[in-house]
């Protein structure tokens, strides 16, 4: 049941068959969002891939981090705009893609960090800049386009 | 979310009452750790047990915890699955004591033979 600040749209076309089953979800760029957001993503990925759970605990991971990001990086500060993610598989993995208008990537490219270096002293450990790290190591076939003032980024997770 | 305390045999546990720790929460669990370990001298463990999901921010979160430890460490117990996924793909499975549960941490001593890798 979709729920305030995410709402879902299924489409499912049962004649079909080489259509696979889409979700549309939309969602404001702030954190409480997201929260919801994901919520749903689990719900909606674990019904459709009951049999891995890994690969679903993959993609829930990656598009959390993915959403943050848009979150953080994408719009200024209480000018939330909105996120559409849209869920599908093809046939074997879960293909996920996101759009939204906040500003470009810098060098209309996704973020490639080094890895944060923890050999350091505790007091100096990092708290951040583990996300992308995560996305790249998760995801397959990531791309980003920029288009019309809006940002696309897809991605498949494969099977366990 | 909730961090609830409690004492046992001189160990603070501290658990998290909450199934998932993200950018909407992590901040939440920063500042109720700094209220909850102010006073504490001895072993901290941090029970994960209810958390079926945490990403980068809630990562980023247990560091700046065990940073306000000032140089003692921070035990995690019951890590689940995806929990440890987060601290095995970061490597920062290194710098925590993961155990796999909380009797294990609260009866098994501080925990570096519960670690299934070694600090290299």
């Amino acid at each position: 049941m979709p729920r305030d600040g995410a709402k879902a749209h299924s489409k499912t076309n049962g004649e079909d068959a080489t259509r696979a089953p889409c979700d549309r979800l939309k969602l404001g760029a702030t954190p409480d969002a997201v929260t919801r957001t994901m919520r749903q993503v689990r719900d909606v990925l674990a019904a459709r891939h009951p049999g891995d759970p890994e690969m679903c605990m993959n993609a829930e991971l990656v598009l959390a981090e993915i959403l943050n990001n848009i979150v953080e990086h994408g719009y200024p500060p209480d000018a939330a705009g909105e996120i559409e993610v849209d869920l599908s598989t093809d046939g074997r993995c879960i293909v996920m893609t996101t759009r939204d208008s906040g500003r470009e990537m810098p060098g209309l490219s996704l973020p490639d960090p080094d890895r944060p270096d923890i050999s350091v002293a505790q007091s100096d450990l990092p708290e951040g800049g583990f996300g992308w790290l995560m996305i790249r190591a998760l995801a397959r076939d990531l791309s980003y386009e920029r288009q019309a003032g809006h940002n696309r980024i897809s991605l498949a997770i494969a099977p366990d | 979310m909730q961090l609830s305390s409690m004492s046992s045999g001189g160990i603070l546990v501290l658990t998290v009452n909450a199934d998932r720790i993200d950018a909407a929460s992590a901040i939440h669990l920063k500042d109720q750790f700094r209220e909850q370990v102010a006073d504490s001298t001895g072993r901290v463990v941090m029970d994960l047990g209810q958390v079926d999901f945490m990403d980068s921010s809630g990562l980023g979160a247990i560091v700046a915890a065990l940073k306000l430890l000032d140089g003692r460490k921070l035990e995690l117990a019951a890590p689940t699955p995806a929990v440890k996924k987060v601290f095995t793909l970061t490597r920062m499975d290194k710098i925590f004591t993961l155990h796999p549960d909380l009797e294990t941490a609260l009866t098994g001593g501080s925990g570096t033979e519960d670690n299934a890798t070694d600090a290299a």
